[in-house]
């Protein structure tokens, strides 16, 4: 029971230090993708458009964008930039950021061109940040991500440098990718983490520690069968005791016998 | 004689008369006391045993005839235990002739309890050691069936000769249960008491000794329960 209150002591006070284990926060950006209206005349009817929007959402919302390390940097590069806003906002406490880690904590859900966009982060700050970060960028830079048909020089790099190149100039007649942020990024609300059940769980062990550790004690109480008492005496023997004399202490002197 | 310290530690006399120690073994003797009518019986006998070896068993019954001899009565003391006999070196009487010497006597006279009791550093208490005779198992079981009834009978009649106030003996024997010794003594005496060890005397250990000497009609008057 000691060494399993002992062991759950420790990992729940681990728990507690290490931060986003218990509880997270969330912020949430609504951006929409669509394809930017023209004055060029093209052939395409708006259910085109609706339908290509939505291909485009779901490229955005399922595809490897977030985990790609050249938009997990921008991202980066635009918290950086917004730091101090993040700051007088919410604090200067923004986690670990590192491109991986943005990249593992965004999730997106779309419904048909509006895409939610979450962040989940172990600060109030971090999520935000990201949140806000990644509705910027993808306002910026959409098009170098994805598309419908690939321009000259579309790369994402490439792309950044000249935004939306050729797409709306020059004489390519499809309209470029665009996105704008339908809601900004939300006030980060507090979920549970990961390991939030932890607790509860470490709690249950002790609690069996501690149920198993009073059963075996009356197992070996049971089980053992040495008279301990005057009344096991009595019990056993059906005799009565005489005396019961206590265990010697250390005498008063030594004194030599003759 | 000076005997080692560890041995010392073990007896009544070296505590306080008004340590708790002290008095529960005069309350211990008093109990024992009260069984005894000695209008009837002149010489009280008791045999004192554990169901299993313990330690300190033989200083209990030493420290019961401490008690015994400074409450008054003339006591005799028997280590009856020939096989691994302690009780002249727990009272320093040295190697000395005893109960395997009186043993292997055929006519036991007062002169040969004379040379056998050693007086102790208590007054009134007096010691048959287990002898310098280094008896078999064998010669111990023989001795045991066929001469003990004399030792005992001759110790209570050199008892009643030398004292005119009421004695007690009190005999020290090895376990009931793995040696016959103490069953064959507790039919010769008035009482047995079984010691039983706190924390490790089992149940089965005690009914089997209790059992033992009811076989053998033994007169088990009680338990004493010795704390570890």
């Amino acid at each position: 029971v000691g060494i399993a209150a002992l062991y759950s002591g420790y990992q729940y006070y681990h728990l507690h230090k290490t931060p986003g284990a218990l509880k997270d926060y969330q912020s949430m950006v609504i951006v929409q993708i669509g394809l930017q209206s023209t004055t060029k005349a093209t052939d395409q009817s708006y259910a085109d458009y609706v339908s290509a929007s939505e291909t485009l959402a779901d490229e955005y919302t399922t595809g490897p964008l977030f985990t790609m390390p050249e938009f997990d940097n921008q991202v980066l590069q635009q918290i950086q930039t917004d730091k101090s806003l993040i700051e007088q906002r919410y604090g200067p406490d923004l986690g670990d950021l590192t491109p991986s880690a943005i990249g593992n904590a965004l999730s997106a859900t779309r419904a048909h061109s509006l895409v939610t966009v979450t962040a989940t982060w172990a600060t109030q700050a971090g999520a935000w940040a990201i949140a806000n970060a990644v509705g910027e960028v993808t306002v910026k830079n959409i098009d170098s991500y994805i598309g419908y048909v690939i321009g000259n020089g579309s790369t994402p790099g490439a792309a950044r440098a000249t935004p939306a190149a050729g797409s709306s100039t020059g004489n390519l007649v499809q309209p470029p990718v665009e996105a704008r942020v339908v809601s900004q990024a939300t006030d980060p609300v507090i979920i549970a983490g990961p390991l939030a059940n932890r607790p509860a769980l470490l709690l249950a062990l002790v609690l069996v520690a501690l149920v198993i550790g009073i059963a075996l004690a009356f197992l070996i109480e049971y089980l053992d069968d040495r008279i301990r008492s005057r009344d096991d005496v009595i019990q056993v023997l059906q005799l009565p005791v005489y005396g019961e004399v206590p265990r010697s202490p250390v005498p008063r002197q030594n004194h030599v016998r003759r | 004689v000076t005997i080692s310290s560890q041995v010392q530690v073990a007896l009544l006399t070296d505590y306080d008369t008004n340590s708790a120690y002290s008095m529960a073994y005069q309350r211990l003797y008093a109990s024992i006391r009260l069984n005894w009518d000695s209008e009837q019986v002149h010489q009280q006998t008791v045999l004192l045993a554990t169901p299993t070896a313990y330690h300190g068993q033989a200083t209990a019954a030493a420290n019961i005839a401490i008690a015994s001899a400074q409450s008054g009565t003339p006591t005799i003391l028997v280590d009856a235990n020939l096989r691994t006999p302690s009780l002249q070196q727990r009272f320093g009487t040295g190697e000395h002739a005893g109960l395997s010497d009186l043993l292997q006597t055929e006519h036991i006279s007062s002169q040969h309890f004379d040379a056998c009791l050693s007086p102790t550093f208590v007054p009134e208490l007096r010691l048959l050691g287990a002898g310098k005779a280094r008896l078999s198992l064998q010669e111990i079981n023989l001795l045991f069936a066929t001469r003990l009834r004399n030792v005992v009978e001759g110790l209570r009649h050199y008892l009643a000769e030398a004292e005119s106030r009421p004695g007690m003996i009190i005999f020290h024997s090895a376990p009931i249960l793995t040696d016959i010794e103490a069953t064959s003594l507790s039919t010769l005496v008035e009482q047995t008491f079984l010691l039983i060890v706190a924390g490790q005397t089992t149940r089965a250990q005690a009914r089997r000794a209790q059992e033992q000497l009811q076989r053998v009609h033994a007169r088990l008057v009680g338990a004493i329960l010795l704390d570890t």
